[in-house]
């Protein structure tokens, strides 16, 4: 069976296992109730046809993507915004990491390889990887930094500069990537293109903790969001499940999966929510 | 716990399956067969489930799993040769990060946005940008400088493609360049603007002939080894997408369900590419999926195969640019919202063990070879100690691969027959 995990810090409720609360609550309604968010596209079809060999109903689910919720939510602020994809980014790096002539490039090509431009696959994928882990908040990039620091044994550390260099590296880059973005905007363009799919999430949550009546606005008959499948909870979703589940009517449920999901659901249950969710900032050391 | 507890809650749903039938407290048993070589593994597992077809199980109950599926479609599909059965090979939804797919998404893009009247310089010029080549003339596609050029100088611009050829006609710019340019504009005015469906391949295949003459054997010391490998799948299941697009479009026609519109021909390409990965829609209906294990999440089949359950495939080693110094600090301090990424772990790899295992309601099949192609020695994968599995004695197996109408124990234990007799 099921193993709930829900305790009195958290404001949303945790299961690790099946979303099995949807094949009991699917049912059929005038408008969706339940907002369902997978991962993957595939996923969506796999819950339609778990629920069509049970012949049960399912027009009281939405399906969306993660960051078609992002983008629904900001299309409410009256200010659109659609993120840049892979390839877009991969077509940017080179100028930034190159004719920008910061230092903290060097440093970085210092960590992945000379030259940088030989190196932009890399580059993305470091900068991908560390802004799921620490959605490029201020706060959690340096308690990332200190406890880097403090677990090392000597100051000096090759290990310890190489992260710091490479979280101050990507986090600027993300931050140049965004300026790139914007300059390249024309104006008859209606959304604003952002430097990723986390930017435009970290931007909706933001927009949400400042405005909580645009969640009502974009889902006005949803009762409760439902994320399943995911083998990670990224930074920048739990933020925005705290921010759901606190500041609007809507309750929050995390399907968690059966290997990855008990160490996450520990975390969760010994850790609180960071100030200023959905900030984005740049990490410096030196 | 462990996979075994999820596949109760399987079987609390009353599924049309007839494993719904067996529902009971007991796990899903697992069932391991050894072969010596990649090859002989799939052998195993398409005669296994070549066997269960045999004895009465529709095809349809049965899912080979697989970690990675490009590893594993070859020694596949070759072995279902040999058994006389098909395969729908669902392959990995990175289809439309291929450039072959984008190349096709793109030109058709341009297509609908010229039917409905003005094009704007982004969509006239991404087709450009992911290879587009002239069918006679150039035998490479524009340099990003040039695409650049226009683009840049005409950003925000929408017009139709007759103000477009003006346009550039009237333009200041390189004579090449000019004559590249007018060139393309060209191919697209004369592309139907209401297209039947021999038109979608009269127009959409010479994009793809040329990309493959010009783009595909050029570059390989370019880019890695996968990717191109990935490049070169794309383009097989680009061209695949096509006909499948054409095939539907057509039916469609036919039954009046829509009259001739480019758009129509994009949103099929497209829900072709998310929905089918594979040959689901061809009329081989009687095939086996292959299917990549995470792709079993939330599904409840009757008999699953998971072929390579090998250490370091399944699960496959951790890289990351990230130092492991950093990414072991990561995972073992409580830091407000901050988790390794599903990258620097192996539990993504578990995650998807674990839904192939809980996927099973009768029976779970697991696969592996013990001898590289090298002839280094296989070490199961650590996953498969924490299960409790039956081996399939080796004298057994031998028959099941000569001969896969004779099923072997314990896998006759598992038959829909033997369940509702009990």
């Amino acid at each position: 069976m099921q193993h709930e995990v829900t305790t009195s810090t958290l404001p949303f409720r945790v299961s690790v296992g099946e979303p099995d609360s949807l094949w009991a609550d699917a049912s059929r309604t005038a408008q969706p109730t339940t907002l369902i968010v997978t991962p993957v596209q595939l996923h969506q079809r796999n819950i339609e046809t778990r629920l069509r060999e049970q012949t049960r109903p399912m027009s009281s689910l939405m399906f969306r993507r993660l960051r078609g919720v992002a983008e629904e939510l900001l299309k409410e602020t009256g200010e659109p915004a659609i993120a840049a994809d892979r390839v877009d980014r991969l077509a940017y790096l080179p100028d930034i990491l190159v004719e920008s002539q910061r230092p903290v490039y060097d440093r970085l090509a210092a960590v992945i390889g000379q030259p940088l431009s030989q190196h932009v696959e890399t580059v993305e994928r470091a900068r991908g990887e560390l802004e799921l882990v620490t959605g490029f908040h201020p706060q959690r990039m340096e308690q990332v930094a200190d406890a880097v620091r403090s677990n090392a044994q000597r100051v000096s550390d090759p290990a310890t500069i190489d992260t710091l260099d490479l979280l101050a590296g990507v986090s600027q880059l993300h931050d140049d990537l965004a300026d790139n973005l914007t300059t390249d905007t024309t104006a008859e363009q209606t959304a604003s293109h952002l430097a990723s799919e986390t930017a435009v999430l970290t931007r909706a949550i933001r927009e949400l903790t400042a405005n909580p009546d645009i969640w009502a606005a974009a889902y006005p008959s949803i009762e409760q969001l439902v994320v399943a499948g995911a083998s990670m909870l990224t930074a920048p979703l739990e933020d925005l499940l705290r921010v759901v589940a606190t500041r609007t009517d809507t309750e929050v449920q995390l399907y968690l999966r059966t290997a990855s999901g008990p160490a996450i659901a520990d975390h969760l249950t010994q850790t609180i929510a960071v100030d200023a969710p959905g900030t984005q900032g740049v990490f410096s050391w030196r | 716990m462990n996979a075994r507890n999820g596949s109760q809650s399987d079987t609390e749903d009353v599924a049309s399956s007839e494993s719904a039938v067996a529902s009971d407290t007991a796990p899903t048993p697992t069932v391991e067969l050894v072969g010596r070589t990649r090859q002989e593994e799939a052998r195993l597992a398409v005669a296994t489930a070549a066997s269960l077809v045999e004895q009465g199980v529709s095809p349809s109950d049965i899912v080979i799993a697989t970690a990675d599926v490009d590893r594993y479609e070859d020694a596949l599909t070759r072995a279902t040769a040999r058994y006389g059965h098909t395969l729908a090979v669902w392959t990995p939804l990175q289809i439309k990060r291929t450039v072959p797919y984008e190349l096709i998404d793109a030109t058709l893009r341009l297509l609908v946005e010229r039917a409905q009247g003005a094009v704007n310089i982004q969509t006239l010029t991404e087709p450009l940008f992911v290879g587009w080549v002239p069918v006679t003339g150039r035998s490479e596609p524009l340099a990003p400088a040039i695409i650049n050029e226009i683009g840049r100088g005409h950003a925000g611009t929408d017009q139709p493609i007759d103000e477009w050829q003006a346009t550039i006609a009237a333009g200041d710019i390189e004579h090449g360049a000019k004559q590249d340019w007018m060139a393309y504009l060209n191919w697209i005015a004369a592309q139907p603007d209401a297209p039947t469906s021999k038109e979608i391949t009269e127009t959409l295949n010479p994009v793809l002939e040329r990309y493959d003459e010009a783009c595909l054997p050029e570059k390989p010391g370019q880019r890695a080894v996968s990717e191109l490998a990935a490049t070169l799948r794309g383009f097989e299941r680009t061209t695949e997408l096509v006909r499948m697009t054409r095939q539907r479009y057509t039916r469609w026609l036919a039954t009046s369900r829509t009259d001739k519109q480019w758009g129509v021909v994009r949103n099929l390409f497209e829900s072709f590419a998310t929905t089918v990965p594979g040959k689901r829609e061809l009329p081989t209906a009687a095939a086996i999926d292959v299917k990549e294990a995470n792709d079993l999440w939330a599904l409840s089949v009757p008999y699953v195969i998971a072929t390579g359950l090998v250490a370091e495939e399944w699960p496959t080693t951790p890289v990351s640019p990230v130092p492991s110094a950093a990414r072991s600090v990561v995972e073992t301090t409580d830091i407000d919202g901050v988790r390794p990424h599903s990258a620097w772990t192996t539990a993504r790899d578990h995650d998807q063990f674990e839904v192939a295992s809980n996927a099973a309601t009768k029976v779970f099949v697991a696969t592996r070879h013990t001898t590289a192609a090298n002839g280094v020695e296989k070490r199961p994968s650590p996953f498969l100690e924490h299960v409790e599995t039956t081996r399939v004695p080796k004298a057994a197996q031998q028959r099941l691969i000569t001969e896969p109408s004779a099923i072997p124990e314990p896998l006759s234990d598992y038959l829909p027959m033997e369940t509702d007799n009990e």
